[in-house]
C-alpha cells in the first residue's frame, strides 16, 4: 500500500480513489481466497474424518497395550499408559526380515509383471486387434476384478487343488506328468498369490493405458506407419511414450494399493502354509489387531504395525513424486484468484 | 520373413496362456454352481439346489431375502458412486483451476492418502462412525440409507467413499485440465461465479469423465468386501450387501456349502458383467485425453 | 470508458510477462494491442478483463481502481479466438447466458438476444448448437454474446486469426464498423499488423512485455521509433541495411561495402548528436526503393526472386552479401539474375542506432504517446 501511494506521488497524479470502498473491494477479494478452500471441503471433511482422526488414533494405541481385554479399562488416551514396547517388540520379532521380505517380493513382483507388465501387454494388444475381440479380452480380464473376493479366492484354491479335484493338476500335470498332483497352494505358495493379486490388479492399468492409448490422436500412429513403422516400432517410439502419465501414475497408485491389500492373501493363505511363509506387513497388522491367536486382539500392537506401515507408505510415495518430478509437470491454473 | 511375424504370435501367446487360466476359473465356478460335487471341470451330479436361495431364503425367514440384501447393494453402490462423483470432481475442479496457496501440496496429499491402508484405519474408523450415529438427523434412521453412521448403508458408502477418493480427485483433475481455458474465461467475464462455471458450463462437458468415473465406482462399490464387513453388524442384518450374505454360507453352518457360494458369487457377478459389457465403452473414456499432468 | 494503465506488471514466476506498463485509452477509442506472440499483449487484456491479478500497478476505469474488481463486476464483453462457446447450450442459451446469470427477466432476455443477435446477423440460428455453425457464424454468436450486457468495454483476443482470409476481412470491416455504431471503448489484441493498421485509432506495439511504442497508425508506419516497430509494422516488412556513418565537407554520408549515399542534411545532424561513432542501421520500406536509369541509380543489385503481387511486384535484389526488396509497379520487366539500378528515397529513410535500437530521428518527432 505504501509502495503504491510513493508510485502515485512520483507522478505528480491526483491521487487515485484507491480507498473508497475498502470494505466492499475487501469482501470480494476474501471471498476469492475462500472459494477454492470452499471446493476442496467436502473432501477436507472425509479426509480428516476418516484418514487424519483415525490416523491420530492409531497412533496413539500404537504406544498402548489396548487389547480385548483391558478394553474399557485401560485409559489409552493418558500418555502414562504410553510407551514405546510395541515398536521394540516389533523391532526384535524374529520373523520381522522375513515379513518385510515377504512384502517386498510380493509388491514388486505383483506390480512389474502384471499391474504394470501384464496391463501394459493386455491394453496394446486389445487396441491393436478388432475392436470387438479387444473388448472381449477386456471384459474377460476384468472379471477377477468384479468377482466377490470370497469366490474369487475359492476358484483359485479349485484351480490349485490336489489330483483329482485340482484343474491345473488334472488337465495339465498330471498328463504331463509333471508333480505329484500334490496341492499347488501348499507347494508353490508365492506363484498363486502373484497370480490372484496379479489378475485383479492388471485391469486397473489395463483400463488407464487402453483409454489412453485410444485417447492418441490417430495422425501420429498413421505419421509413423507412413514413415514405415512397423507396428512394434510404433508403439515403441509413439505411442509409449505418449502414454507416459498413465504409466507413472499406474505404478505408484498400484504400489500404494499393493503394499496396503492383503484380502486375497487372507483368504488365500493366510500367511501360511509355514510359519510366516506368505505373511506380508499389511495382513500382519491385520492378523495383530484384529484375530485372536488366544483369544487375544492386540489393537496396541497392531497399531504400531500400521503406523510402520502408513511410515513406508508415505516414504514410497514421496519418493515416487520427487523421482517423477509430479510438482514440475502440474500446470499452473491460468485464472487468478482475485 | 519368420522374424516380423514371431512378435506378433508371442504377444498373442502372453495375452492368450493367462487369459484361458481366466477362462477355466469361471467354468469351474458355473459348473460348481450347478453341480452336487465336482471333480476338475467334471460335474459328479447336476443340481439347482445351489440356487435355491433365489426362491428362499436358506437360513429361516427372519432374515432378508436375497433380494432385499441386492437392493440394499444397489443402493449402497449408487449412494458411493454419486458421493465420490461429486466430491471428486468438486476437488479435482480446485485442484485442476483455482490457485491457492498448497495447492500442489494438497494434489501430492490426496496420492499419499491412498498409502494409508484401510487395515489400519479400521478400528479407529469404527470409533467415528459410532460417533456419526449420535449425530441426529443424518445419523440414523434416514430412509433406505439407514443413515451415515455405524451399520448403516450410508455410513459404510461414505467410508468407501473416502477410500476412492484418491483416485477419483486424479481421474477428474485429468479431465478438468484439458477444458478450454478460454470458455472458463468467457464464463466469468460472462458474470458466472466459480461456483456456477463448474457446475453450468465446465461439467457438462466432462460427463465422459463423470460417466467413466462413475462406471469405476459403482463396480468397486458393488464388489467391496472389507468394509461392509467391517462396518455393519450382523452378516444377515437389514444392512447386509451380497458380499455378506455371501459369508451366511461359509461361517454359519458347520460344513460349508460351497457349491451354494459359488452360486450366490455368479448371483452377484451377472449384473455387473452386463453392466460392463454394455458401458466399456464409455469407461474406456477415463484417461481424459493424453495431456501432461492429467492422471 | 476511459482506460488507465499505470506502471502495470505481470510476473509468472521469474517471467516478466508485462512490465511496468503505462498507457491510456481514451472513451470511445479503438486501440489495438500488437506484437509477435508471448509479447505480453494478451497477459495485459486478460488483466483488464479481471482473469489476471497484476503483480503491481493499477487498472483504472474512468479513474476507478479496479484491480480488485472481479471480472463479472467490470462490465466488460469479451470475445476470445477460440470464441469460447460453450458447446452443451445452444445459440440463444450462449447469448443468453450472460442475462440469465444478471436474472433479466425472461421476456427483455429474449428481446435482447434476438436484438444482438439480428444486429450480427445470426438471427435465424438461435436454436442451433455452436457444432453446427461454421467458423464464421460461430464469431458471430460470440460477438453478439460479448454485445449483449451492453458492455463499457469490448475486449478481443484475435478474434479473426481462425478464420479464412476473405471472411476475415469482412469480419474486420464490420468489427471496426460496429465499434464505430456503438461507441464502445475497444481494446484488440492482434499479431497481425494489418489487422492493427486498418481498424484501430491507435496501436500499441509491444515485445517481451515492454511497451515500444504507442501511437496512431500513420505515424507508427511514417515514423516508427525503434527497430523493432520499424521491423514489426508495414508488409513487405522494411529492408534494413547496416551503414557506416560518415561526415564530409558536403555533407553526410552512409557507407557500406556496396554503396555509398549521401542523406539529408537534417537526418545528419540528428544522427551525429545521437553520438554513434560510426555504425548505424538504415531502415527504408520497399516501397521507396525504386527502379531507374543507370546514371540516376544509387546502386546496382541482381534480381533474385519476383513474387507479383497483382498490382504491385515484390522484387528481392543481391548485392554483395546483401539483400533488398523493392515494390515495384506491375509487370516488372526485368529477368532473375539481370542487374539493374537502384535508387533510395533518401526523405523516407530511417536511422536507427545499432545498440539502443532507437531511432536517432526520433527526436524530431517527439515520442507519442
Amino acid at each position: 500500500m505504501k509502495r503504491r501511494t510513493e508510485k502515485i506521488g512520483e507522478r505528480g497524479k491526483p491521487p487515485l480513489p484507491v480507498l473508497l470502498g475498502t470494505r466492499n473491494i475487501g469482501f470480494s477479494r476474501m471471498r476469492g481466497q475462500l472459494a477454492p478452500y470452499a471446493f476442496l471441503s467436502p473432501t477436507l471433511i472425509l479426509v480428516t474424518l476418516f484418514f487424519f482422526i483415525p490416523l491420530v488414533m492409531v497412533f496413539i494405541l500404537s504406544f498402548t497395550k489396548l487389547d480385548m481385554t483391558n478394553f474399557g479399562i485401560l485409559e489409552w488416551w493418558k500418555p502414562v499408559n504410553w510407551s514405546l514396547d510395541n515398536y521394540v517388540k516389533i523391532f526384535t520379532n524374529r520373523f520381522l526380515s522375513r515379513i518385510l521380505g515377504n512384502t517386498i517380493m510380493y509388491v514388486a513382483v505383483t506390480l512389474a509383471l502384471f499391474n504394470v507388465g501384464m496391463a501394459l501387454v493386455i491394453a496394446l494388444i486389445t487396441t491393436h486387434i478388432k475392436r470387438r475381440t479387444g473388448f472381449a479380452f477386456r471384459t474377460l480380464w476384468f472379471l477377477p476384478r468384479i468377482t466377490p473376493v470370497v469366490v474369487y479366492t475359492m476358484m483359485w484354491r479349485a484351480l490349485a487343488g490336489p489330483a483329482p479335484m485340482g484343474v491345473i493338476n488334472k488337465y495339465f500335470l498330471v498328463p504331463l506328468g509333471i508333480g505329484g498332483g500334490e496341492y499347488l497352494l501348499h507347494t508353490h505358495p508365492w506363484v498363486f498369490i502373484f497370480l490372484v493379486n496379479g489378475f485383479i490388479g492388471a485391469s486397473f492399468g489395463m483400463i488407464l493405458f487402453a483409454s489412453a492409448i485410444e485417447s492418441i490422436p490417430k495422425d501420429y500412429t498413421i505419421a509413423s506407419k507412413v514413415d514405415g513403422a512397423t507396428t512394434w516400432q510404433t508403439i515403441r517410439y509413439v505411442e509409449l511414450p505418449m502414454i507416459k502419465w498413465p504409466l507413472l501414475f499406474v505404478t505408484t497408485y498400484q504400489t500404494l494399493s499393493l503394499l496396503t491389500s492383503f484380502e486375497q492373501i487372507m483368504l488365500l493363505t493366510d500367511g501360511g502354509p509355514g510359519l510366516y511363509q506368505t505373511e506380508v506387513w499389511s495382513l500382519t497388522a491385520y492378523h495383530r489387531a484384529l484375530t485372536s491367536y488366544f483369544g487375544n486382539t492386540q489393537w496396541g500392537y497392531g497399531a504400531a504395525w500400521s503406523v510402520v506401515l502408513v511410515i513406508i507408505g508415505v516414504v514410497m510415495a514421496v519418493i515416487y513424486l520427487r523421482v517423477f518430478k509430479f510438482r514440475e509437470l502440474v500446470e499452473e491454473p491460468k485464472i487468478d484468484q482475485l | 520373413m519368420l522374424r516380423p511375424k514371431l512378435k506378433p504370435v508371442l504377444a498373442y501367446l502372453v495375452l492368450i496362456v493367462p487369459s484361458s487360466l481366466i477362462i477355466l476359473g469361471f467354468l469351474w465356478l458355473l459348473i460348481t454352481s450347478f453341480s452336487t460335487r465336482v471333480e476338475g471341470l467334471q460335474s459328479l451330479g447336476w443340481t439347482l439346489n445351489n440356487w435355491r436361495f433365489l426362491w428362499e431364503s436358506p437360513f429361516g425367514p427372519q432374515y432378508p431375502s436375497i433380494w432385499a440384501v441386492t437392493l440394499n447393494t444397489l443402493v449402497m453402490s449408487l449412494i458411493m458412486t454419486l458421493i465420490v462423483v461429486v466430491v471428486s470432481s468438486l476437488t479435482g475442479y480446485a485442484l485442476s483451476r483455482m490457485k491457492f496457496p498448497g495447492r500442489k501440496g494438497f494434489l501430492s496429499l490426496t496420492l499419499i492418502l491412498h498409502a494409508f491402508p484401510s487395515v489400519t484405519l479400521l478400528i479407529p474408523i469404527y470409533f467415528v462412525l459410532l460417533w456419526i450415529a449420535k449425530i441426529p438427523l443424518i445419523g440414523r434412521d434416514v430412509p433406505l440409507l439407514g443413515g451415515f453412521g455405524y451399520n448403516t448403508i450410508g455410513g459404510v458408502a461414505l467410508v468407501m467413499v473416502a477410500f476412492q477418493l484418491p483416485f477419483g480427485i486424479w481421474i477428474m483433475k485429468g479431465f478438468f485440465d484439458n477444458i478450454s481455458w478460454d470458455m472458463e474465461r468467457s464464463a466469468l467475464i460472462d458474470g458466472a461465479s466459480r461456483f456456477k462455471v463448474w457446475w453450468q458450463i465446465i461439467m457438462p462437458n466432462i460427463k465422459p469423465g463423470i460417466a467413466a468415473l462413475s462406471i469405476f465406482s459403482f463396480l468397486t462399490a458393488w464388489n467391496a468386501y472389507l468394509i461392509p464387513l467391517t462396518f455393519t453388524a450382523g452378516r444377515a442384518g437389514k444392512s447386509a450387501v451380497l458380499s455378506l450374505y455371501l459369508q451366511n454360507f461359509i461361517s454359519e453352518s458347520v460344513m460349508t456349502e460351497w457349491n451354494a457360494v459359488a452360486a450366490v458369487g455368479l448371483f452377484q457377478l451377472v449384473p455387473v458383467v452386463l453392466f460392463f459389457l454394455f458401458t466399456q465403452e464409455a469407461l474406456l473414456n477415463i484417461y481424459g485425453g493424453g495431456k501432461k499432468g492429467g492422471v | 470508458m476511459k482506460i488507465a494503465l499505470e506502471a502495470l506488471n505481470k510476473h509468472f514466476g521469474k517471467v516478466k510477462a508485462v512490465d511496468s506498463l503505462d498507457l491510456e485509452i481514451g472513451d470511445g477509442e479503438f486501440v489495438a494491442l500488437l506484437g509477435p506472440s508471448g509479447c505480453g499483449k494478451t497477459t495485459t487484456l486478460l488483466m483488464l478483463a479481471g482473469i489476471y491479478k497484476p503483480t503491481s500497478g493499477h487498472i483504472c476505469f474512468d479513474d476507478r481502481v479496479v484491480n480488485h474488481l472481479l471480472p463479472k463486476e467490470r462490465n466488460i464483453g469479451m470475445v476470445f479466438q477460440s470464441y469460447a462457446l460453450y458447446p452443451h447450450m445452444t445459440t440463444f442459451d450462449n447469448i443468453a447466458y450472460p442475462l440469465k446469470l444478471k436474472r433479466v427477466r425472461r421476456k427483455e432476455m429474449k428481446e435482447r438476444v434476438q436484438r444482438s443477435a439480428d444486429m450480427m446477423g445470426i438471427g435465424d440460428l438461435l436454436d442451433r448448437r455452436p457444432a453446427q455453425l461454421s467458423g464464421g457464424q460461430q464469431q458471430r454468436v460470440a460477438l453478439a454474446r460479448a454485445l449483449v450486457k451492453e458492455p463499457a468495454i469490448l475486449l478481443f483476443d484475435e478474434p479473426l486469426s481462425n478464420l479464412d482470409a476473405k471472411l476475415r476481412l469482412r469480419m474486420r470491416g464490420e468489427i471496426k464498423r460496429l465499434q464505430e455504431d456503438l461507441a464502445v471503448t475497444a481494446v484488440y489484441v492482434t499479431h497481425d499488423q494489418v489487422e492493427a493498421m486498418t481498424m484501430a485509432s491507435r496501436i500499441a506495439v509491444m515485445n517481451y512485455g515492454v511497451l515500444q511504442t504507442y501511437g496512431a497508425p500513420n505515424q507508427l508506419y511514417d515514423h516508427p521509433d525503434t527497430l523493432f516497430v520499424a521491423g514489426f509494422i508495414g508488409a513487405p516488412p522494411m529492408n534494413f541495411l547496416e551503414m557506416t556513418f560518415k561526415e564530409r565537407d558536403d555533407g553526410f554520408y552512409l557507407k557500406s561495402q556496396a554503396l555509398e549515399i549521401r542523406i539529408l542534411a537534417e537526418q545528419g545532424a540528428l544522427a551525429k548528436q545521437d553520438s554513434i561513432p560510426q555504425r548505424v542501421i538504415m531502415g527504408i520500406r520497399p516501397e521507396n526503393v525504386s527502379i531507374v536509369a543507370e546514371r540516376d541509380g544509387d546502386f546496382k543489385a541482381e534480381v533474385y526472386l519476383i513474387e507479383p503481387l497483382g498490382r504491385e511486384d515484390l522484387v528481392t535484389f543481391r548485392f554483395v552479401d546483401e539483400e533488398i526488396r523493392a515494390l515495384v509497379s506491375a509487370p516488372f520487366d526485368g529477368r532473375i539474375g539481370e542487374t539493374i539500378c537502384l535508387k533510395l528515397d533518401k526523405e523516407k529513410a530511417h536511422l536507427f542506432n545499432p545498440e539502443t535500437e532507437v531511432s536517432v530521428l526520433r527526436t524530431g518527432n517527439g515520442r507519442s504517446s
